[in-house]
């Protein structure tokens, strides 16, 4: 049997370099679909997304100081996320609008577990004393702890555009490194190229971090061409958003006609959205500077 | 009491033994670093002045590691006495068997303990390096809560290896000391929304098992949080001696009780 060991060995590697050849021979349009992605990939795609989220949320605990968010908000009934006004800055996708409340109640409930007794629950007690339940929030250039772990998440998911946007205002709002943040903005509108999103940030860092307006007038042009037909309401959205600036730029140079388009066009695409208010009341505004 | 103190030192310093000649710390030091190293070395984004999640991650190997070492410690201390049988000429000394008991549970438990404080030590100089403090009173309060954590474990793993087999205590131990540290804190709402005879259980166990998670500082190391208060500090080192106190008062019994 052991004599056999070579002539198994070199069938079985004639046999697979076989299949390797057959398989290369094969049409691209005849082979299974992947995402063609690198072996990471394919191999842990699923896994991939779960870790990039993962590791965005871990960044937002680390910008609470270690606290998680059910604990921030374990009475508050949400647990969603918090919304001081340095979280409504952090978050400001207004993917936790809405939860002023369980803010306070969080702040309330922290302060009754604060209050209560040895006795009245020996473990809660102490559970509450060791691990710290308070508010507190990374600030300038702390925030450079979230980095890493924003950079691990969009390592994992290049097209986790959420991640890339995050760690860019992480960058650029909270420890005011412009640099850091338009690098991070241009991998990841390099990875992923149809992000409207990402282009839109640019812009808000050259128009409120680098008081650049024209390389803002033109990232926000970019974004209104990106968002041409768009449908989805985050597109939208941006769209309103970029059409605003755009607008403010507009009534910079008096051209009250440009106002008034880009609010007629908000208004077909979302009456509702406060950014259409906005830019309704801009129009406003210009067609009376107009007349005056 | 000279007699007894110089018979504890002797079985204490056999379990020191046991841990360095095993050299199992070489292999985590080993591991911790290919781990932490790279990880250290990390330019995110070409950016460099961020270590939290390096110190995070290197405070849950060091728990990780520590209570592997405390388990592991626990339960060897007196199945293999029992298999080779060197366990009748350490009673026909003679030495009475509750002072093999703690002896060998102050060896287990001091040995632990001196591995965690390299860890300690060797976290320390890598957070003085980057600028976040030497030893600041948080890490010391956070060492102090660590070592009563794995004089919990050691008393857990030796009980139960005068109750069940090597592998199974093992098993028993880790399930009990990783699944307290994890979720302990969590349980009672956990048992809030269960049907009532996991209500039930869940209320029990979070009564009557040991709460590794009170001994866990490293929020308050890896996120510079102030320090715990005195009162509190007293408290949990004094639920740690009782819990202690306890494991070593059933494994005395159980001790007792067998056939050697």
């Amino acid at each position: 049997m052991r004599g056999d060991l070579p002539v198994v060995a070199i069938a079985a590697l004639a046999a697979s370099a076989a299949l390797a050849f057959a398989f290369e021979r094969i049409p691209a349009a005849a082979r299974p679909r992947t995402s063609g992605g690198d072996f990471l990939e394919v191999a842990f795609g699923g896994a991939r997304e779960a870790f990039s989220s993962a590791m965005v949320k871990k960044a937002d605990v680390y910008f609470h100081g270690g606290v998680e968010a059910e604990e921030r908000h374990e009475h508050g009934g949400r647990g969603d996320g918090c919304a001081c006004e340095d979280c409504r800055g952090h978050h400001r996708h207004g993917e936790h609008a809405g939860a002023e409340a369980a803010h306070d109640e969080a702040e309330h409930a922290a302060a009754e577990r604060r209050a209560m007794g040895f006795w009245s629950g020996p473990y809660r007690w102490i559970d509450s004393r060791i691990h710290t339940q308070e508010h507190r929030h990374l600030e300038g250039t702390d925030s450079i702890e979230m980095i890493p772990l924003l950079w691990a998440a969009v390592r994992a998911d290049r097209s986790n555009v959420s991640a890339w946007s995050e760690a860019a205002y992480v960058a650029a709002g909270m420890m005011k490194d412009y640099d850091l943040a338009l690098r991070i903005l241009a991998e990841g509108i390099a990875a992923n190229p149809g992000a409207a999103e990402l282009v839109c940030d640019r812009g808000h860092v050259y128009c409120h971090r680098l008081h650049d307006e024209a390389s803002a007038e033109k990232e926000f042009r970019r974004v209104v061409e990106m968002t041409e037909g768009a449908v989805n309401e985050k597109d939208v959205r941006v769209r309103i958003d970029s059409m605003a600036y755009l607008a403010n730029f507009a009534e910079k140079r008096g051209d009250a006609d440009a106002v008034r388009r880009y609010a007629e066009e908000a208004l077909r695409l979302a009456p509702d959205y406060a950014g259409t208010h906005g830019l309704v009341e801009m129009a406003g505004k210009a067609k009376k500077e107009e007349a005056k | 009491m000279r007699l007894f103190l110089r018979q504890l030192g002797a079985l204490v310093r056999l379990s020191f033994l046991d841990l360095y000649r095993r050299k199992d710390l070489v292999t985590v030091g080993a591991l911790a670093l290919a781990l932490l190293v790279p990880l250290a070395a990390l330019r995110p984004f070409g950016v460099a002045g961020a270590d939290r999640y390096v110190g995070e991650v290197a405070m849950g190997l060091i728990w990780l590691f520590s209570l592997v070492i405390a388990i592991a410690l626990g339960a060897r201390q007196f199945p293999p006495e029992f298999e080779s049988r060197t366990i009748y000429p350490l009673l026909a000394r003679p030495v009475g068997r509750s002072t093999v008991l703690l002896g060998k549970y102050l060896g287990a438990f001091l040995a632990a303990v001196s591995a965690t404080a390299l860890f300690y030590v060797l976290f320390a100089v890598y957070r003085g390096s980057t600028g976040s403090g030497w030893f600041p009173s948080v890490l010391w309060q956070g060492f102090v809560l660590h070592v009563c954590a794995l004089a919990v474990a050691v008393a857990l793993s030796m009980t139960l290896s005068l109750a069940v087999t090597m592998s199974a205590n093992l098993a028993f131990s880790a399930i009990a000391v990783f699944g307290m540290f994890i979720w302990g804190g969590r349980l009672p709402e956990l048992a809030v929304n269960s049907p009532l005879p996991a209500k039930i259980a869940l209320d029990v166990v979070y009564a009557i098992a040991p709460h590794f998670e009170f001994f866990d500082l490293r929020q308050r190391i890896v996120h510079s949080w102030d320090c715990v208060g005195v009162g509190v500090m007293l408290v949990v080192v004094a639920y740690a001696v009782l819990c202690s106190a306890a494991l070593l008062s059933i494994a005395a019994l159980l001790f007792r009780k067998r056939k050697v």
